[in-house]
């Protein structure tokens, strides 16, 4: 009987153009690979690889899987995985291969769009050329496809259990589906930013009643509240204001391959009727005339040239945002502007307020997740 | 916070009047921690100490025992000084969206220097703490009664 022992997905930490990403669980949760082991991994979640299309372009991507032999008469057998992974030979030394590189077919990244794939994999031998495939064991992975190596407060070194900055598998879940089929970073970012205003109202809503504090990203951004209000926990509780919702965006998005920053307008400026996050009637926030600051997350330099993407409101998109009737606006990519241009600013800002809606680079950050 | 916010934000709060402040002998209270019995009808859901935080800060979020909607964020800066607290408080003022915090000046308003938002909202400075108090479920309560609470504790430490 033959058996597969372990698979490497991730077999070169220092790298991410021919295997996986270097990526954790959560803050708390690390294991080193190899990914799937016999016995420890059933389903999907059990083993989980996260692979980049940009530096995988046009280059073979490998794993490395250990097998072994029970039959002491079989000393070579040629091994594949249906449509899946290339067939290669493989010797059985006193019953066990080490681990053997493999070639995929088709690798996740080859469709070119972000995602999250559970798939089977029914692998199979022969003893040689003219014998018939036979089946001898299913393994079971979840597949990520970013668009990129993850940018900060993601990073992929040291790719060791105290570096709570890897790429964390519970907010891939969330952000490979939320972008799923984007081929494009701005599309990635568009799409995180739609999926994270649409969680409310039934998971989060604007912090009327605070003040429009922030609840998950005073100081580090609270990732595992987050991610536990989104599985239907408490979190911490219900209220995001726009630094919450800057930050979950970037967050999420620059775990695609994006490259967001969250950054502050201001300072003391009257507001246009807006629909925050969570809300139904048109009106300045919460009915306060003015924003004492906003944050958004925002493209490059974030000054007035640069995009930004804004999922705590929806602005009136239509030729006068100051006035009804309103026509919903989720800002995805929208230019910020100077005052005049009919952009992010104009939208947002009363024509008096429009001169105390600055860009703030200085304020530009990403915060650390915790 | 960078110095145009701090700027704006001295100004509209008009920090002039309360920053600073006079040392007082009170001496400081160090290594405040919740033990979860501080607040009758709450439950302490869960603390956790930011010390990579500069102050370093408590995260608590509390539950009523009545209602599983009805939770209380509260946050305690602990700051090596007076002085250092109220810049906090400052800090803290810069992270509400509203510029509509108002100042607390009536003879029994909480701690040193305290800001509110209607009763939802309770930010004040007791000697080198500053505490944070909002509403974090749909079911809203007014926070006065427990910011008293937790201001009398301060103050006794």
């Amino acid at each position: 009987m033959i058996a597969v022992e372990a698979i490497r997905f991730n077999h070169d930490v220092n790298a991410a153009s021919h295997d996986a990403l270097n990526i954790r669980e959560n803050a708390s949760g690390f294991s080193a690979p190899p990914e799937w082991r016999r016995f420890i991994s059933i389903n999907p979640e059990d083993s989980r690889a996260a692979y980049a299309i940009e530096p995988t372009l046009g280059n073979a991507i490998t794993v490395l899987a250990s097998l072994s032999s029970t039959d002491p008469a079989l000393a070579f057998a040629e091994i594949r995985v249906k449509e899946r992974v290339k067939a290669r030979p493989v010797n059985f030394i006193n019953g066990k291969s080490g681990f053997v590189a493999f070639d995929l077919v088709d690798p996740p990244t080859a469709f070119g769009r972000v995602g999250v794939w559970d798939v089977a994999w029914h692998w199979q031998y022969r003893p040689g050329p003219r014998d018939y495939w036979r089946a001898f064991d299913v393994t079971r992975h979840r597949f990520y496809v970013v668009l990129g190596v993850p940018t900060s407060p993601w990073n992929q070194l040291p790719h060791a259990a105290a570096n709570t900055q890897l790429p964390w598998t519970d907010v891939l879940d969330y952000a490979c589906r939320w972008a799923a089929g984007a081929q494009t970073r701005d599309f990635a970012a568009a799409l995180v930013t739609r999926a994270v205003y649409a969680l409310g109202p039934s998971l989060v809503t604007y912090d009327c009643p605070g003040g429009g504090s922030s609840h998950y990203s005073w100081g580090h951004f609270d990732c595992t509240a987050f991610v536990e209000r989104l599985r239907g926990g408490i979190g911490n509780g219900v209220y995001v204001n726009c630094s919450d919702c800057a930050t979950i965006v970037s967050t999420f998005a620059n775990a695609l391959g994006c490259d967001l920053w969250q950054s502050r307008m201001g300072w003391g400026f009257a507001l246009n009727e807006l629909l925050a996050i969570g809300g139904h009637n048109w009106q300045t926030a919460c009915g306060w005339s003015a924003f004492s600051y906003h944050e958004v997350a925002w493209e490059n330099a974030c000054a007035s040239g640069d995009d930004v993407f804004d999922a705590c409101l929806r602005v009136d998109g239509d030729g006068d945002p100051t006035q009804p009737p309103h026509v919903a606006l989720l800002p995805q990519d929208l230019t910020f502007g100077n005052p005049g241009d009919l952009l992010y600013r104009d939208r947002l800002a009363t024509p008096p307020g429009r001169a105390n809606c600055n860009p703030q680079p200085a304020t530009r950050q990403r915060r650390p997740v915790m | 916070m960078v110095t145009d916010q701090l700027t704006y934000l001295k100004q509209h709060y008009q920090a002039s009047q309360w920053q600073g402040g006079r040392e007082s002998s009170r001496h400081l209270v160090k290594n405040f921690r919740f033990e979860g019995a501080e607040l009758d009808g709450w439950t302490l859901h869960r603390q956790r100490l930011d010390d990579h935080e500069k102050p370093k800060a408590i995260r608590s979020l509390w539950r009523h025992e009545g209602s599983a909607e009805t939770l209380l964020a509260i946050d305690i800066f602990e700051c090596a000084s007076i002085k250092m607290a109220h810049d906090q408080l400052l800090e803290a003022l810069g992270n509400f969206e509203t510029d509509a915090m108002k100042r607390q000046t009536r003879a029994d308003a909480l701690g040193d220097v305290a800001f509110a938002f209607d009763d939802r909202v309770a930010l004040f400075a007791r000697a080198n703490i500053v505490v944070v108090i909002r509403n974090a479920g749909r079911d809203l309560v007014s926070v006065e009664p427990i910011a008293r609470k937790l201001d009398a504790l301060i103050a006794r430490k």
